[in-house]
């Protein structure tokens, strides 16, 4: 993204705003988005509070599920509307649009990102709804700028996560497809999403960690509950880990938009051949 | 958000949105996603899309096809004024369509299996295949090889018409040839001729001529 002249950055600011904009819009217009973004994950959630509370488990375990199932919805996000959208948009014959447009392709999957992180964070609500509010779940007071700044790191690294999945779906479509599909409950699972990732053990904790939605959540709960949320590595290593993924995903969602962008004029295609 | 995408400001780009949802008779749909619009509608939403941002060179790929007469007329209107009005704007149509091709092109490229055959103003390919009569009969009681009798004659064959079991056939009358002498000349081949008429030359003509078949004989394109 070095070397945009100021008529450039305009122009990707532009496209940013654009594909946040429609986003969010766009999804407001599907009611039953909210259902399986929102509704559904804060089931997986419920059934985990009250397993811990029939258990007699420590009152934190249970702050852990809720943060763990607000944080769901942003990987359910990162899978289906970040990671599959550049497929979708093929589909619909959107994406050859977007390669001849003169804005920069990152631009738009950033804006993808941005929307999408807005839209599940309104999502969330109902999570934080029936976590805090209905089961009422409660924390001990907590260091806020810590907590955004961690939430931040966070969402920096499972977006750019998000934008390298959604080239490289494009990519491998369908196969790629399945392949996450596959993944999806290894990774809740490496992730710690309803329980310490500590528990794991020390190397299945470390292999957990390298997944920026584990890593996210340890560092959210260690925020939040201190001691209590049995986290991996301190707050400040998890953090400036999630930063350095946010850093390789991105440049890594660089390389394979050129990639294709390569593709598209050398082979007139912007999938593997057997696509 | 494509209108963005090339910094067109959301001030000069929403009114030329509406303009254009007018123009493809779009306005019940305008907020509806996408992936909820009908294949037509989504075509016609796609040669919106191409003209919001005013661009210098247009691609459009069968524009028309399958869409409501009056809409496709709408459609050509739009983009014979779009040419006429902005100097130096360019369309590239694929078209199956001649008559489409006749009233938006300025240059006519007749491509068949890959091939671009001719590449000219629509007079000029017309004049290729003028100096004879277009003769168009409705025929039948015969397989057509009467025709074969008349040197010079390239005939295209339409399909039999399912009720009355009759055919179209076309052919130009070979310079110096009189129509009445060639009518009984079929008729004596055993062909029974039903009607008969006589018209300019087309573009379709020069397409025939060109090619040396009809579109419905196999794929070629202007």
């Amino acid at each position: 993204m070095s070397g945009w002249s100021g008529r450039e950055l305009r122009l990707n600011l532009r496209a940013v705003y654009a594909r946040t904009y429609v986003r969010v819009v766009g999804s407001l217009r599907e009611p039953l988005w909210i259902t399986t973004d929102a509704v559904l994950p804060a089931f997986g959630m419920c059934a985990f509070v009250l397993l811990y509370r029939a258990l007699g488990a420590p009152r934190s375990f249970e702050t852990l599920a809720v943060m763990g199932g607000i944080l769901s919805a942003y990987w359910i996000n990162v899978l289906c509307g970040m990671g599959a959208q550049l497929y979708w948009e093929k589909q619909q014959g959107q994406l050859q649009l977007y390669f001849i447009a003169p804005c920069s392709r990152m631009a738009i999957l950033t804006g993808m990102a941005l929307g999408g992180v807005l839209m599940t964070t309104l999502r969330t609500a109902f999570a934080i709804l029936v976590g805090f509010g209905l089961l009422g779940v409660r924390v001990q007071p907590f260091d806020v700028g810590a907590l955004l700044l961690v939430f931040l790191a966070t969402m920096g690294a499972l977006y750019a996560l998000g934008m390298t999945m959604s080239s490289l779906f494009l990519l491998y479509g369908r196969e790629a497809w399945h392949l996450s599909n596959a993944l999806q409950e290894p990774v809740y699972f490496m992730s710690g999403l309803y329980f310490p990732l500590r528990t794991l053990g020390a190397l299945g904790g470390v292999l957990a960690g390298l997944v920026p939605l584990g890593l996210g959540v340890d560092a959210m709960r260690q925020v939040v509950l201190g001691a209590h949320a049995h986290g991996l590595f301190p707050v400040s290593i998890e953090t400036a880990l999630l930063f350095t993924l946010a850093v390789l995903f991105l440049a890594l969602a660089r390389l394979s938009l050129a990639h294709l962008e390569r593709l598209s004029k050398r082979e007139g295609r912007l999938t593997q051949r057997w696509q | 958000m494509f209108s963005q995408f090339y910094g067109m400001p959301s001030h000069v780009a929403w009114p030329k949105v509406d303009e254009l949802i007018g123009i493809v008779s779009l306005e019940r749909e305008a907020n509806t996603r996408i992936n909820r619009l009908s294949t037509g509608q989504r075509q016609r939403m796609n040669f919106a899309r191409a003209f919001v941002t005013d661009p210098e060179v247009v691609f459009l790929d069968e524009p028309t096809l399958g869409m409501d007469v009056n809409v496709a007329r709408q459609l050509r209107q739009y983009v014979a004024r779009w040419v006429r009005e902005r100097a130096g704007r360019t369309v590239l149509l694929t078209t199956h369509y001649m008559a489409e091709a006749e009233q938006l092109c300025d240059r006519v490229a007749i491509i068949d299996r890959g091939r671009v055959l001719a590449c000219d103003s629509t007079p000029a390919l017309k004049r290729q295949v003028e100096g004879g009569q277009h003769v168009e009969l409705e025929v039948s009681g015969s397989d057509g090889s009467g025709l074969a009798g008349l040197s010079g004659v390239q005939a295209v064959w339409g399909a039999p018409h399912p009720e009355r079991g009759t055919r179209t056939v076309k052919f130009r009358l070979p310079p110096g040839a009189i129509l009445v002498d060639v009518l009984r000349l079929l008729e004596a081949a055993g062909l029974r001729i039903d009607s008969v008429a006589t018209r300019e030359t087309t573009l379709e003509d020069a397409f025939i001529a060109i090619v040396g078949r009809g579109l419905e004989d196999g794929e070629a394109a202007p």
